[in-house]
């Protein structure tokens, strides 16, 4: 049963591709791979804090004022990794500047507490957590990998089309548009040819 | 009523365990941060103006700005170092440089920005090349008189960058001269 929910968040129920939820940070930091492993990480980190957490505590959180908690409790966490990347990882934190206080409002993580961590147990919740957290970093990265290759011939900072000129729109905001809507396309086409 | 204040309590006590917490993280690493971040202007000033051994830099000679003045180890002053902050295309610049008492430039870093990628970016990689070995008044763009290539598509990035050098320079200058004539 634990497999069931760590597994689906990759690929039956892919935050990303499958529930479309969390596309602002699919968006805007998968220029480069490395901002969008670095921001999947992060995600997946609060989600994992934020459903273990608010599946300890939900008997403590009355029904009719459970989101101002949720945001209270996600939001603590996503300061502490704020905190965490500001003193030890002045790289990524520099590029993912802005998007870090974004994870607050990550539909993802909100959408796992509410129809998930509160209403089933602390192992569940944890298995979800981390199944949805993988699902949504292969996304970002798998968005990334195409952006950066072709926008900047580049993979990992590292240069692998030296002889031809990147097409500069991959890496620009239209990029992330085309790019993760034509893996959306073929990620569902392969899905649903795999269930039917 | 009663049940507003037990929510409130609920609520209260949350928030009031996620500060607690939070605070006491923060107060772990904010001097980690604060030194992490000096220790970075300290490599990116030795970059822009490298100074012999036992050379040192001294806040000054303007209050109201980012600049050090740079001695020598005979303790004389060789020149500045500064910080040149103007607005580009989508981001504030900021860059670092480095000028003798000439008014010719030493060095330049970009320290921070957040321009079009691919295009206004591309300072991070020109600058060095842009104000290293020019003088203040050398600062402007072929097409306007001078002999410096705009970055292609960037042409607000490259004015801007250019402007905010040339003119905290020359500010730099100014407060120098005027202090000497005195």
């Amino acid at each position: 049963m634990n497999a069931g929910e760590f597994t689906k968040g990759i690929v039956r129920e892919n935050p990303v591709f499958v529930l479309a939820l969390g596309l602002c940070p699919a968006l805007a930091v998968t220029n480069s791979v490395q901002n969008a492993a670095g921001m999947g990480l992060a995600a997946s980190f609060v989600l994992l804090c934020s459903n273990l957490f608010i599946s300890l505590i939900k008997g403590f959180i009355p029904s009719r004022i459970r989101i101002p908690c949720y945001i209270v409790v996600i939001a603590s966490f996503v300061v502490l990794v704020e905190l965490y990347l500001g003193a030890y990882q002045p790289a990524l934190d520099k590029s993912l500047g802005l998007f870090v206080p974004l994870i607050v409002v990550n539909c993802v993580i909100l959408g796992r507490a509410e129809a998930f961590a509160s209403r089933k147990g602390i192992a569940s919740s944890i298995w979800d957590a981390l199944g949805m957290g993988l699902g949504f970093t292969l996304a970002l990265v798998a968005t990334a990998v195409v952006r950066e290759v072709l926008g900047n011939g580049t993979l990992w900072n590292r240069a692998i089309l030296s002889n031809m000129r990147p097409a500069l729109i991959m890496i620009l905001p239209p990029g992330a548009l085309l790019s993760l809507g034509l893996l959306m396309a073929a990620f569902n086409w392969i899905r649903e040819r795999g269930t039917s | 009523m009663n049940e507003l204040i037990n929510y409130a309590l609920r609520l209260g006590l949350l928030c009031g365990l996620s500060g607690g917490l939070l605070s006491w993280v923060h107060f772990k690493t904010a001097p980690i941060q604060a030194a992490r971040e000096a220790e970075e202007r300290e490599r990116a000033k030795q970059e822009v103006y490298p100074l012999p051994h036992g050379g040192r830099f001294e806040p000054g000679p303007l209050s109201d700005m980012e600049c050090w003045s740079a001695f020598d180890e005979a303790e004389q002053l060789v020149g500045w170092v500064f910080e040149a902050q103007g607005n580009g295309y989508s981001s504030t610049l900021r860059i670092m440089v480095g000028m003798d008492r000439n008014g010719t430039l030493a060095g330049a870093k970009v320290l921070s920005q957040k321009e079009t990628p691919g295009l206004g970016a591309r300072i991070e990689e020109v600058a060095s090349d842009w104000f290293t070995g020019r003088t203040l008044d050398a600062l402007f763009l072929s097409h306007v008189g001078g002999n410096i290539d705009t970055i292609t598509g960037a042409t607000v990035t490259s004015e801007a960058a250019l402007k905010a050098v040339r003119e905290t320079g020359e500010k730099i200058m100014d407060s120098v001269k005027e202090r000497m004539g005195s």
